[in-house]
């Protein structure tokens, strides 16, 4: 199995307010995963938790066997730039780059622009952005932006892919198109997707869904 | 990072403009204020140097205490003395004790590179019906322009001239002005109770100092006559290969002599302490000028970091480890410090310059045809180096708050 939780927990703030106990639940490789529950069920924390982004305040996390606390935070750094791909609500684009830079930003990292180019180019074409690539930002519209995001989350072409509410900010044929994408990226790419989303709909998009209330897995 | 950086500075024009006028302005104030004072300290310094002894020996006079005198007048028989009018006036000699000796050592000392007796005496001057009273030093014209630049400093005239004897005399330019005299006249010079001697006026000088300016010279032969003291002198000039090490010279020699000997800074004790005055205004105006820069530097970065939370969230979540967040924020200020420290350091360069090109008279005090203003490459490096020292303290409390973000606290926020 490729991500294992065992008996993951997290209590944030003072005094401790418990946001998640005793997850635990596998995901396998290529799987495809939506996170479902009521606000504030803990859906968002969990992804966090999962893609190392925050750390459990109890339980491990492991990925292909190696557990996430045990990494040290330069073999962590690398893991998280060459595994992970990450979408959130908000696009978080960088306002000074155009849409190509923005896109290769991960690549800058480990100095593989050059390497990473053709396929930022052809992500951007698939996504309908290629006339745009040029672009910043501002000049793109809210699902552009969306796509812009998710082409710079799969440009490093990760083994994981985490996406907090990537709709959650879009119309319905924008949200659908984002939707689309992500599937496609598990089909086509075989990346591991675990996505958070309260809507039913985009939900039933994967394979499997992981059903949280008041932090803990109620179904799966 | 660094590229990241740079778009960062360049998307925000006139923030980033602003910031680099206040660094600028911080380079340019630290180069021209510093030549300008360092200039003219040191210019003063080669003025006093060159243009007095940089030591002086000479006969000790000392005043008299109020129980000096005991012990000659009553021995030991008295254990305390009271008097009803306490003894008063100089006490030790007119003259230099044993000059030979002192030529001796002087000549075998290797930190001597020449030296000039002297006899210096009160003398009036009268020309006509204007009589003037100032000192008259008599001097060997060759050893004195090998201690003191007063032959560089000549209006009319050599100062070698007085060398042939026959009553010659090399007037300063405020004497002449003040006696009416000009070159080729006889000046009535009397010493002491002597009978009055005609000098020849055969030069003049000035060295913009009116104390020296009002002086005059003659041969030393020509001025012990005058003042019946034949081969006596009353001081000796030297000039040292370093001037620097004259204090410690001077206090050792002091010591082993009956004269008394002071150094050139000694000597203008009073002038030099007018230099720490200076140094603190400098170092006070360069510290508000710096400060005000450093926290222009910190207020940007601190605003860009606030602005941008997002993208060190994203950064974060892309793998960019705490130096990388460091290195983003902390290159904005050193690059500003850097252009800014660059364009302040030329513009200062050419102010120096330009500075330097302009006339000026000394003020009274000092001979100077021009600014003295220092235009030198340790005052450009201090300046890079406060300018990059500056910057990156001001960008490291911003750079390193920012590096302490964690996505999460971001993405939290709902920012």
């Amino acid at each position: 199995m490729s991500i294992k939780l065992e008996n993951v927990g997290k209590q944030i703030g003072k005094p401790a307010t418990r946001i998640l106990s005793d997850i635990s639940f596998e995901i396998g490789d290529g799987e495809f995963v939506a996170l479902t529950g009521k606000s504030g069920s803990g859906k968002s924390t969990l992804l966090y938790l999962i893609s190392s982004l925050d750390n459990p305040s109890e339980g491990r996390i492991f990925f292909s066997g190696g557990a996430l606390d045990a990494m040290e935070p330069e073999e962590l750094f690398r893991f998280r730039n060459q595994k992970m791909g990450f979408v959130f609500q908000f696009h978080y684009l960088i306002a000074e780059l155009s849409a190509l830079e923005n896109v290769l930003m991960p690549a800058w990292k480990f100095d593989e622009k050059k390497k990473r180019q053709g396929l930022a180019e052809s992500l951007l074409e698939q996504f309908g952005l290629k006339d745009k690539m040029n672009r910043l930002p501002r000049q793109l519209s809210g699902g552009e932006q969306q796509r812009l995001a998710i082409a710079r989350a799969l440009v490093m072409e990760p083994q994981y892919l985490f996406a907090d509410e990537p709709t959650g900010s879009l119309d319905t044929v924008n949200g659908e198109i984002v939707m689309n994408i992500i599937t496609d990226a598990n089909l086509k790419r075989k990346t591991t997707v675990i996505l958070v989303t309260h809507d039913p709909d985009f939900a039933n998009a994967a394979k499997r869904q992981i059903h949280l209330s008041d932090g803990k897995v109620v179904r799966q | 990072m660094i590229a990241l950086g740079i778009r960062y500075l360049l998307s925000r024009k006139r923030q980033t403009l602003l910031t680099l006028l206040g660094v600028y302005f911080a380079g340019f104030a630290y180069v021209t204020i510093s030549g300008m004072f360092i200039g003219f300290q040191g210019y003063m310094i080669e003025q006093l140097v060159d243009t007095t002894a940089q030591v002086h020996i000479a006969a000790r006079q000392d005043y008299l205490t109020e129980h000096q005198l005991d012990e000659a007048f009553y021995e030991k028989i008295v254990k305390h003395v009271f008097w009803t009018s306490p003894p008063s006036g100089v006490v030790g000699y007119l003259e230099v004790q044993n000059p030979q000796s002192w030529y001796e050592r002087l000549k075998a000392d290797p930190r001597v590179q020449a030296y000039s007796p002297l006899i210096v005496i009160p003398a009036l001057f009268t020309l006509n019906k204007i009589s003037v009273s100032t000192n008259l030093i008599g001097c060997d014209p060759e050893q004195q322009a090998k201690v003191t630049s007063i032959a560089e400093y000549m209006l009319e005239g050599q100062f070698a001239d007085i060398a042939a004897g026959g009553n010659r005399l090399i007037l300063g330019s405020e004497l002449m002005k003040q006696l009416g005299a000009g070159i080729g006249h006889y000046i009535q010079v009397t010493a002491g109770a002597f009978a009055s001697v005609p000098f020849k006026v055969v030069g003049s000088f000035s060295l913009g100092n009116r104390a020296i300016d009002l002086q005059a010279y003659g041969q030393i032969s020509d001025v012990q006559r005058l003042y019946h003291k034949p081969n006596r002198v009353t001081e000796i000039a030297v000039r040292l290969g370093d001037y620097n090490q004259a204090a410690p010279i001077a206090t050792n020699w002091s010591k082993i002599s009956p004269e008394r000997v002071e150094s050139w800074d000694q000597q203008n004790a009073n002038i030099l302490s007018l230099n720490s005055i200076r140094d603190f205004l400098r170092y006070g105006v360069i510290l508000i000028v710096v400060l005000v820069s450093g926290f222009g530097i910190y207020n940007v970065l601190n605003m860009t970091v606030t602005q941008k939370r997002r993208d060190i969230a994203i950064l974060r979540s892309m793998g960019a480890d705490t130096f990388d967040i460091i290195a983003l924020f902390f290159s904005q200020g050193l690059i500003l410090g850097i252009t800014g420290g660059f364009f302040g350091l030329a513009s200062g360069y050419f102010a120096c310059r330009y500075l330097r090109s302009l006339p000026f008279s000394g003020g009274g005090f000092v001979h100077a045809t021009y600014l003295p203003v220092l235009v030198t490459p340790a005052i450009y490096v201090q300046a890079m180096i406060l300018a990059l020292l500056t910057a990156s303290i001001a960008s490291v409390l911003p750079a390193r708050a920012a590096s302490k973000l964690t996505p999460i606290e971001i993405i939290r926020a709902g920012e």
